[in-house]
Formats: C-alpha cells, structure tokens, sequence
C-alpha cells in the first residue's frame, strides 16, 4: 500500500487547504518544525480511513477548526497493489464520502464499506473509530507519543495477523463467532452459576423450588404418619375399651365376690372363739409354769444351804491350819531384827576410827606443802635481788644494739671519707736524710720521715735550699670536707652515749646484751620456782606466793606420812566391811518382815472367810425354813399336778380351732377383697377414659382424613421427585456449559500459543541487530511483555524509554512483515518517533526503516531535520494551496 | 341378570412428574369416567355397576375428590353403584370408608364387610372388600361356604391378585374361586388392563388410562348372566378418553423422527395422547439438534404429555457438522476436544456430547 498524496482543508489547525504530494514507494521524511501540524496531518489521514464521514460525535467535533462551524474535508490518493484509489471524505457539514479508481465509484456506505474491505478494518461506532476498529492500520500508523507504547493490538488487527498467520500455522482464533458463543455460554451460565461456581438465579430457584418440595413431601409423610398412628391409636383403643368391657361384665368375677364375702364372716366368728381359747391357754400355762418356778426355786435352796454348810467346815479348817506357819513366820522376824541392831552397833564404832585417822593424814600433807613453799620463796627472793640489780645496770647502759649498730655506720663513714680524701690529695712523704737540718713543713721543723695526704696547701722548706709548696687539687678539698664532716658526726654520737671510741661502744654494747640474756635466763627460774599450788590454794607467781605465806608461820619438818597413811587406809577398810555387813542385816530383816507380813494377812483372810461362809450358811437356812413354812411340800406338789392338767384341757382346745380357721385368714381374704373392689373401681374409671380418647380420636381421624393425607403425600412426593428432577437438569447443563466454555478456553490457547511462534521468530532479526541475544517474549495477545538478555528476563515495563520505543516499532515492523507476506496492505506512519533513541541505536533503527522502506513505504513525520538528514529518503513538504 | 364390571378408578391420582395443567386435565378425565360409565350402562340397560376395589388412589384422598366423585355417582341417580375398598383404598376403621358411607347418597353402596347382599331377587353379591393394603389370605376364600338362596346366582366381587409373583404376592385370589364357590361371575380388580382370566372371571382394568404399557385398557365390562350355572356374556365397552403411548425409536436421522412423528398412534387424538419415548440409534450435530427442537418444541406441546428420554440417542458429529462449527481455528478445535471426550459411554461423555450440541445450537442461534 501507498499514500500517494493528501488534501487537507479545515481539520484543526490547518485550515487552508494543504497538500502533501510526491510520497515515493519507500521511506518518506516529513521534516518540519513543530507547530506545523505534523500531527494534524496523521491525525486527518486516519479521519479520513477510519472515522465514518456521518459520525458526529464529540471526538469528530474536534476535527473543525476551533470555533468555525466549516466542514473538515480529507481527501487521500492511494495506491493498492496496481490500482490507485482516491478518496474524498467530508465530516460534519453536509458529510460525504467518495472512493474513486478505475475499477469503479464508491459513495457513501458502500464507499466506507469498500474502504474497510481494501485495507482490512471494521466499522468504527457511533462514538468515533478506536483501537478495535481501526485494525492492523491503526496499529501501523502511529500517532506521537504512541510510539514507545507496546499495546495489544486490537481486537480487529489481532484477527487480521491471526488470519495472516493462519496460512501458517492452519489455525485460526474464533473471533467474532467464539466470542458470540463464549458470550452466549457466559450468559446461559450466569443465570445457574455465579462466577464463584455457586448456583445462581435459575439454579437457585430449581434448587430452592426441590428443596421447598421436599420439605413439603417430607412434611405431608409426617401428616399421614401422623394420621396413620391416629388411626393405630384409635384401633388401640378400641381393643383396649372392648377388653377392659369384658373384664366389667365377667360373671366369674362376680361370684369370686360373693364366695369371699361369705369366706370372711365365717372368718371373723373362728378368731374370736379363737382368740379366747389362746387367752385361756395362756392363763392355765401361766399358772403351770409359776408353781413350776416355784417347786424348782425350793430344790435350788435346799442345794444352796448344803453348798454353804461345806463351805463353812472348809474355811475353818484352814484357819485352823494355818497358826503354825504364822509363829514361824513371827520368830524368824525377831532374829533378823536382832542381827540388824547389832551390824549398826560395828558399824558406828569402825566409822569414827576410819575418820581419825584419814584426818591425821590430812593434816600431814598439809604441813609438808607449806614447808616446801617456803623453801622455793626463799630461793624466789633471792633470784629477785639478782635480777633488780640486772635491770638497773641495763637501764644505764644506753648502749643498745641499734646505738651500736648506728655509731659503727658513722665510723664506717668516716673511713670511707677518708678514703676519698686520700685519694683526692697528693700523698707527702718527707724522709730527711740524717743530719739533715733546717727542714720545714708549713714552717715546723719535720726531724724524721714522715708521710701524709696533703689534703691543704704545704709548704716544705729547706732553710736556705728552697721552699716547695704542694697545692691539693680542688677535688681533695672538697674529700676533705667530707671527712670532716663523718668525723664530727663520729665524734659527736660517741659524745652522746659517752664513749671514747667506736670500739668502746661496741665492747658496751656486747656487755648490756650479755645482761640481758642473764636476765631473761634468771626472770625463767623465778617463775618455775613460783608454779600454782593446788593442795596450798596459792596462785602462780612470786607476789601471790609471797602474799599467801606471809600471815603463815613455817611449819616444823612434819613427821613420816606413810606410816599415817597406812593406818588410814586399814581403818577405811574396816569401815567399808562394817558397812557392808549393816546392808546385809538390813536385807535379811526385811525379808523376814515381808514374809510375816503375809502370814498375817493370809490368816486374816482365811478369818474372815470363815465368818461369811457362816453367814451364808444362816441366810439360807433362814430362807429355807420360811418357803416350807408358806407352803408345805405336800400342797405344792397337788397344785402342780392340778395346773399340769388344765393347760394340756386348754392346748387341746387351741389347736382344734386353729386347724378350723387355717385357709379362713381374715386379713388377707379382706385385702382380697379390697383389691377386687379397687380393680373394679379403676376399670370403671379406664371404660370412662377409653371413651373420652376414643371420641378425641375419632374426631381428629375425621378432621385429618378430610385432608387426604395420603394422597396429599403421594402428591407431595411426586412433585418433589419431579422437583428435583428439573433441578438435576439444570444442574446438569450448568455442568455442561462449564465444559463448553472450559475446553473453547483450553482451544483459544492452543491456538495463539501456535501462532504466536511465528510473529516472535519475525521480530528476533531486527532486534538481534539493535540487542544480540536478545529475545522478545509476546504474550497470548500479542503483546511484548519481557525481553530475554544472555538468559536474563526483564519486564517491558523495565526497559528504558528509548528501547520500549525501539521495540515497539520492531514490533510494528514484524506485523507489517507479516501482512505484507499475506498480500495485505501495509505501510507505517511514524510521528516524532525514535526521540529517545542515542545515536547509535538511531543509526541502527534509521537503517532497518531503510530496509524496510524496500518493502513497504514507510512515511516519518518529524521535527528533527538534523537527525534525518543523513538518511536517503524522499522528502515531502507541506503545500498551502490557494484557498480558492 | 345385567350390570357393568368396572375397577380401578383410582381417584385422586395425582401424576406428579407432569406440568399442572396436564395433572388437572387427567384427574378431570378419571371422574369423567364415571360419567361415561353411567352413560353406557344405561345405554346398555344396566342399572347396576360393580366397581372392584381401589375406587381411590389412596386411602385418604381428602374430601374434595370424594366429595367430586359422589357428586356424580349421585347424579346417575338410575344406577346402583356397589363400591369395594381395594388396597390402594383399604376399609380401614375410621378411614375413608366410614366416611364415603355415612354420607353416601341412597345409590351408593359400601361393600365394607365380607357378607352376602341381595342385589336383587336371584342375585347375590358376595363382597371381598380389603381391610389392609396387604393380606396374606385370601378374601375371596369365604365364599366357598356363604350361604345364598339356593338355585340363586351367586356374583363375587374382589380385588387382589390371580397370579402368584412369589411367595409374599398380597391379596392373592384363588385362579378358580369361581368354580370353587359356585359363582356365576367373579367381577375382580387390580389389574389396570383388561384380562379374562376364564369364562367366569375377569379384570376389567381401568376404565380411564393411567400408565404406559398396558395391552388393552380403558374399558368397561357390560356382563350379562342367563342364570346361575350359565356362561356370562362379557362385552367391552369403551370408556377411557386418554391413549397412554410408550414407544423406543432407534434413529439414525431427523427423517426417521418426523416419520415416527407421523405414525405416532394414529388413532388418538394428539390433546389425549400420553406418551413415553426413548430414542436411542445415533445422529449428527445437526440432526440432534433439530430432533430435539421437534419434540422438545413440537411434539410436547401437541401430547397432553411427553415424558421424554433423549439420553440414549447417540452423537455421531459428521464432517460437515463439524465444518458448520468452523473449518479450523480454536472453535473447531473445541468442537474436536469435544467430540473426543463424548466417545466415552460416562457421565462425563454424555456431557462432552451435550456441550458439543450446545456449541452447535449457539451457532447454528447465532447465524439465525
């Protein structure tokens, strides 16, 4: 397809009539500045093939010159294939439209008609042309801004590339016809199921109509229930009334009355008769078994009083018996008594000897202690003088070790001093040769050899000979000094502790710590002399012993404490015998004692035994002799034999009327009785009962038959069944119509995946030359949605401006392609495109439009002259026309 | 001795799978029945009619049918109607029958004890009525020793079953009770088509229609007997208004269908047809779809009702159903998935064919 040229007259802003003319086959440059109305001049070309010329919508308004009320008019020459067509469009005042070639005339309808046919788009609406209408064309002719869009194609240019590629891959998407039926299978849907899969409207209302019905069928089954056991109850009843009837009228039960009526006067007639034979029975026993008690309780005496009479004789034989042992038991308690008295009479004498002498013993000890106390407080004091003197020859003698010690320090210092000096100062040895006279030192006459450290300033003269003056160094004054100071700080500590020389005051110091020892050494022996004195009561050291013996007077030398402890210990012996012995007495007597005791005792018992059998004996002898005197035996034996005889008359008599009355028990005969009567009663009240129940259900089964539970049941579950039949149905074709829509989806899908191979394999050329390894990925409606760089995904949406740019119209290019290969019409209108492109890309994109421009034209609309002018190209310019 | 043997009125039946004007209409047809049966037993001369048993639907059809049905009986006021409980109408103490009678007009008679009754000087009914919908004896066995006039003609009149379905078969009725008991004629019930059983006894059936597959139904019997140890004459009269058709059509194009259309019981009027079908055999697309819009928006509204079975009728789509859905592209693709999927005898199969009909009735729609 070529444009060849294009009049435009009143559309925006270009209201003049402007022509554009000499368009070549291939690339085509509109070079302009802006505000020319480059964009007017796409936006007219795409009025005229897209917009239909009746339109009068808000957007074809927008086509007339602001505030003109003049009619826009487009007209276009165009090429297809070999055929050249022109086509005049008018909008809005008195609209028109004309195609014109040589195969005819086209005016009006059949003009858009024709119109959309060659170049393959659909009627635009009432509202204007859009991305649907227009088609592949649309896609192709770009307007600005647009450019970098990468835009599904719509509906119509997806159909016409689907129908482009059909050819190759023998597929075609459903179009229109799909979407009619998919709408048509979406609406079906909708009225049984919601998006979510519930069931909607229709479905709804079979779902809720099989369920009322049911409920409704389930309720009339529970009615005629209901009614049946109406009827089982009533049946019930009827039996239950008939028997309980039954039971009222038995004649049996009549006479079993009667005979128990007669059973229980001849009942009460025998217990009386019997009830005063047992009192009579009871009477003769009575009498029978008294004088029974009786005869028993005189044989029970008489057996009494012979038991006592031998318990008497026995008690007083053993008292008897007895007074032997007690005199016994008497005489051996005199003589431990005696033997007692006179263990104690030893014991007393022995006791005192023993303490005689244990205190003559005491004595002697006590003597000897003290004599020894005194001899060590003698030597004690004697130590005591020694060691005061000690003291005070230490206390004078100021000489201590550290005294010492520091005078040998000085005295050190002063030899070191002197050192020093020495070896600072000339050593001066004068030896005068004999007879040598008149020799001086500093003016003294030196007579034999003398040497020294001249630590001064010397003068040696020999009279008349010569005169030498030795100098010390500055040095050896200052040594000196030194030492003079060590011997004054000598001199004057020896001052202090008095001594004449550093030896004096070592030779003092050795003395006052000989002292010393000596005094620790004596302090030592006048403690060990002065120990605590247990058997004196003295406490440790002198002052406490000297305390202790001074109101004391020195014993004698005591006598020989053996011997007296000799004699002690033979009396304590004797005593501790004596002792043991009264222990002894003590034990025998008591023993002695006890036993008397118990001798006593027993005889005192067996005393009082006696007495109490004798009285027993009285007492029932006593009682004896008044029952023979109340009734003599003769008597009571004839009234026992007289009693004996009336209760045997009396038992005999009982027991004939109880044999008569066994069968005849009054009590049980009127419980008998009683139930009978109660039994009627209640029958009588259940006849009553049953009649009132029977006649509620009678009326009820009356009232619910009138309403045909059954057939009503039958009915209901009839329509249910039917019911829910209807909604299975409905249910059933929801089901089927899921299927449907389900597997055209599945289809539509297999289709693009198939057909979108080849649109991607048309683009990979041209964007391996602007990206190598690049990859674009279409979506299923043909849209680019990432880019694939050295196995890297990127979204579109990603990439920079200038490449979105770039690849959109690569895109573009690849449709074009495709169309062209389909013997379509392409071409490609570019506004202001490639702006974000650098000059690299530019360079590349420039020469794949070139390339491309062989193939189809291919017409850029710009405002950058310096960009383009290195690109062969033909260039169109804008022409006003003369208006006329 | 002259009368009509009738049974099975069913009254009250309630059809309930089909639409409520076809329900009216068919209930309306059994009480007309009764009105038609009067007609002709006056026709024929007969003043007496034996209806053995199951007079209603059910044992309580509510007052109104009983109400509507004695209305007529009454109205045939000439004509002396014995009626007999059956099983699906019981004489159950305190059920309808009690009812029906305390209200009956002086023409209607109860049968409600199994007792002799005088219909007329030499005639007596020996009634079996059905005091259980189930009873394991059989209630025609009594009349071996009823007592009756001698030399008189002895009718019995039941309901229940001849043949023997098994061991549990309830109201099971001796095949030669009329023999056995001495009858003249045994007028029986329960069966809704006609059956003579032997010279003396019969089944009328149901005078009106109410099912499919019966082999004669909707008569009456006009039975005439000469005398106590006479044949009787038993003449069918027709009565019912409604035919009940039930055919299977094995198709294999739309032309066998309009053909089965055509032939479609000729003889019954189209407004009281019933009718049952079931296609099986297999078609394409195209005829599927226009067979189903024949019967499903022609035929069934013709029939008072079509109860129809489509789901045996099988999908072969031809090439050119398949071309009439697209020649390629993904609806042809869809309509192949399809197709594949409906060749499976499942649920899933039948529904793969049904989708696929779908689509072709859209598009066929969508091109109209």
């Amino acid at each position: 397809m070529r444009l060849c040229s294009l009049t435009i007259k009143n559309f925006r802003k270009l209201r003049g009539p402007l022509r554009l003319e000499g368009f070549s086959r291939g690339l085509n440059l509109v070079c302009e500045p802006n505000e020319t109305g480059k964009s007017t001049i796409l936006d007219a070309i795409r009025a005229a093939f897209f917009e239909r010329h009746g339109a009068k919508s808000q957007r074809i308004q927008t086509f007339r010159p602001y505030g003109q009320s003049v009619a826009p008019t487009v007209d276009v020459e165009f090429d297809i294939g070999d055929t050249t067509w022109t086509l005049r469009k008018r909008f809005l005042q008195s609209p028109s439209v004309s195609l014109e070639s040589s195969r005819g005339r086209f005016q009006s309808d059949a003009a858009e008609e024709k119109l959309q046919e060659l170049l393959g788009f659909a009627r635009a609406s009432n509202r204007g042309a859009d991305d649907d209408s227009r088609g592949a064309l649309g896609l192709l002719w770009v307007e600005q801004g647009q450019s970098f869009q990468l835009m599904a194609p719509g509906q119509t240019a997806r159909r016409t590339f689907e129908e482009a590629l059909a050819g190759e891959v023998g597929l075609v998407t459903g179009g229109r016809r799909t979407r009619n039926v998919v709408a048509a299978v979406d609406k079906a849907i909708a009225e049984l199921l919601t998006p979510t899969g519930k069931p909607a409207r229709r479905l709804v209302e079979a779902l809720e109509a099989a369920a009322a019905a049911r409920a409704d069928a389930e309720a009339a089954a529970a009615e005629l229930a209901n009614f049946n056991t109406t009827l089982d109850q009533l049946d019930g009843k009827r039996a239950a009334e008939r028997a309980a009837r039954r039971e009222r009228d038995d004649p049996e039960e009549a006479a079993a009355e009667a005979r128990l009526d007669k059973d229980i006067e001849a009942a009460k007639t025998l217990a009386s008769a019997l009830s005063r034979a047992e009192a009579e029975a009871k009477s003769a026993q009575s009498k029978r078994e008294k004088l029974t008690a009786e005869q028993e309780a005189r044989t029970k005496a008489e057996e009494a009083m012979r038991s006592a009479e031998k318990r008497f004789t026995d008690a007083a034989a053993a008292l008897d018996a007895y007074a032997d042992t007690l005199a016994t038991a008497h005489r051996g308690n005199q003589s431990a008594e005696t033997a007692l008295a006179a263990a104690r009479d030893h014991e007393t004498k022995v006791h005192s000897a023993s303490d005689s002498a244990s205190k003559a013993l005491t004595a002697g000890e006590q003597a000897r202690a003290l004599l020894a106390a005194f001899r060590r407080l003698d030597e004690a004091e004697g130590l005591a003088v020694q060691i005061l003197a000690l003291e005070q020859s230490i206390e004078a003698n100021r000489l201590t070790a550290k005294a010492a010690e520091s005078i040998d320090e000085l005295d050190r210092c002063v030899l070191r001093a002197q050192g020093m000096a020495a070896a600072a100062s000339p050593q001066l040895t004068i030896c005068p040769e004999d007879a040598a006279r008149g020799i001086t030192l500093n003016g003294v006459e030196v007579g034999e050899a003398i040497t020294f450290i001249a630590s001064e300033r010397q003068v040696v003269a020999v009279e008349g000979v010569v005169e030498i003056v030795v100098t010390p160094p500055a040095s050896g004054a200052r040594a000196e000094a030194e030492r003079a100071v060590a011997q004054a700080d000598l001199k004057h500590a020896l001052a202090q502790y008095c001594v004449a020389s550093p030896e004096a005051a070592r030779a003092e110091a050795a003395r006052r710590n000989s002292e010393a020892a000596e005094l620790k050494s004596l302090r030592a022996q006048a403690t060990r002399l002065c120990p605590a004195d247990e058997a004196l009561k003295i406490q440790a050291g002198l002052d406490a012993l000297r305390a202790a013996l001074a109101s004391r007077t020195r014993p004698t030398e005591p006598g020989a404490i053996d011997q007296l402890e000799q004699v002690a210990r033979a009396a304590e012996r004797d005593h501790r015998a004596a002792v043991t012995a009264v222990h002894a007495a003590e034990a025998r007597r008591s023993v002695a004692l006890e036993a008397f005791q118990d001798s006593l005792r027993t005889q005192e018992r067996l005393a009082a035994r006696k007495a109490a059998t004798k009285d027993e004996l009285d007492r029932q002898s006593t009682e004896l002799a008044a029952m023979r005197t109340r009734r003599p035996e003769t008597e009571l034996a004839a009234e026992l034999d007289a009693a004996r005889a009336a209760e045997v008359t009396a038992l005999a008599e009982l027991t004939q009327l109880r044999e008569a009355s066994a069968g005849l028990d009054l009590v049980s005969l009127s419980r008998r009785r009683e139930s009978m009567r109660r039994a009627r009663a209640n029958l009588e009240a259940e006849l009553q009962s049953f009649a009132t129940d029977i006649a509620r259900l009678e009326e009820r089964a009356r009232t619910m038959g009138a309403d045909g539970p059954a057939s009503r049941a039958q009915a209901a579950a009839e329509l249910a069944a039917a019911a829910q039949a209807k909604a299975d149905r409905l249910t059933e074709e929801a089901e089927t119509l899921a299927l449907l829509k389900r597997t055209i989806a599945e289809a539509e899908a297999a289709a693009t995946r198939r057909y979108l191979e080849p649109v991607k394999s048309r683009i990979t050329p041209y964007l391996r030359r602007l990206l190598p390894t690049a990859e674009l990925d279409l979506d299923m409606e043909f849209r680019p949605t990432g880019l694939v760089r050295a196995g890297r995904a990127e979204g579109t949406d990603d990439l920079s401006k200038g490449t979105q740019e770039q690849l959109a119209i690569l895109t573009r290019l690849a449709f074009a392609d495709l169309l062209l290969a389909k013997g379509k019409p392409a071409s490609l209108i570019l506004d202001d495109a490639l702006v974000f492109a650098d000059d690299s890309r530019f360079a590349t994109m420039t020469e794949i439009l070139v390339e491309a421009s062989s193939r189809m034209q291919v017409i850029v609309l710009t405002c950058h002259t310096r960009a383009w002018r290195g690109v062969e190209a033909t260039r169109v310019e804008l022409a006003e026309m003369d208006a006329a | 001795m002259k009368f009509i043997h009738t049974s099975d009125w069913q009254l009250g039946k309630p059809f309930g799978a089909m639409t409520a004007e076809a329900r009216a209409a068919l209930a309306e047809a059994r009480l007309n029945a009764i009105d038609t049966i009067a007609a002709a037993a006056r026709s024929h001369g007969a003043q007496i009619v034996l209806v053995a048993g199951d007079v209603f639907d059910c044992a309580e059809p509510g007052q109104r049918v009983i109400t509507q049905a004695m209305t007529r009986l009454k109205a045939a006021a000439d004509i002396n109607w014995w009626l007999l409980p059956g099983n699906h109408d019981p004489a159950r103490a305190d059920g309808l029958w009690p009812r029906i009678c305390a209200d009956a007009p002086a023409n209607v008679h109860c049968c409600l004890e199994p007792a002799p009754i005088p219909l007329d000087e030499d005639t007596t009914l020996l009634p079996a009525p059905l005091l259980y919908k189930r009873t394991t004896e059989d209630p025609t066995a009594w009349f071996d020793g009823a007592a009756t006039p001698a030399g008189g003609i002895r009718v019995g009149l039941a309901h229940g079953s001849i043949r023997d379905f098994g061991s549990a078969t309830p109201n099971r009725i001796a095949p030669d009770r009329a023999q056995r008991s001495g009858l003249a004629y045994l007028a029986l019930g329960d069966w809704h088509g006609r059956i003579a059983v032997n010279s003396a006894t019969h089944y009328s059936g149901t005078p009106e229609a109410d099912d499919f597959g019966r082999e004669r139904t909707g008569v009456a019997l006009l039975v005439n007997v000469p005398g106590a140890r006479a044949e009787p004459s038993v003449l069918e009269l027709d009565i019912g208004r409604y035919v009940w058709a039930q055919e299977s059509w094995t198709v294999i194009s739309e032309a066998d269908v309009t053909e089965r259309i055509a032939g479609l019981v000729p003889s019954a009027a189209r407004p009281y047809l019933v009718a049952r079908l079931r296609l099986d055999g297999a078609v394409s697309l195209a005829d599927r779809a226009s067979i189903r819009a024949m019967l499903e928006d022609g035929l069934a509204h013709e029939l008072r009702w079509l109860d129809l079975d489509l789901s045996g009728l099988g999908l072969r789509p031809t090439e050119d159903d398949l071309a009439m859905i697209d020649t390629q592209g993904s609806l042809r693709e869809a309509a192949e998935r399809l197709k594949a999927a409906a060749a499976s005898d499942s649920v899933e199969g039948r529904r793969a064919a049904a989708a696929l009909e779908r689509l072709y009735v859209e598009l066929k729609r969508a091109q109209a």
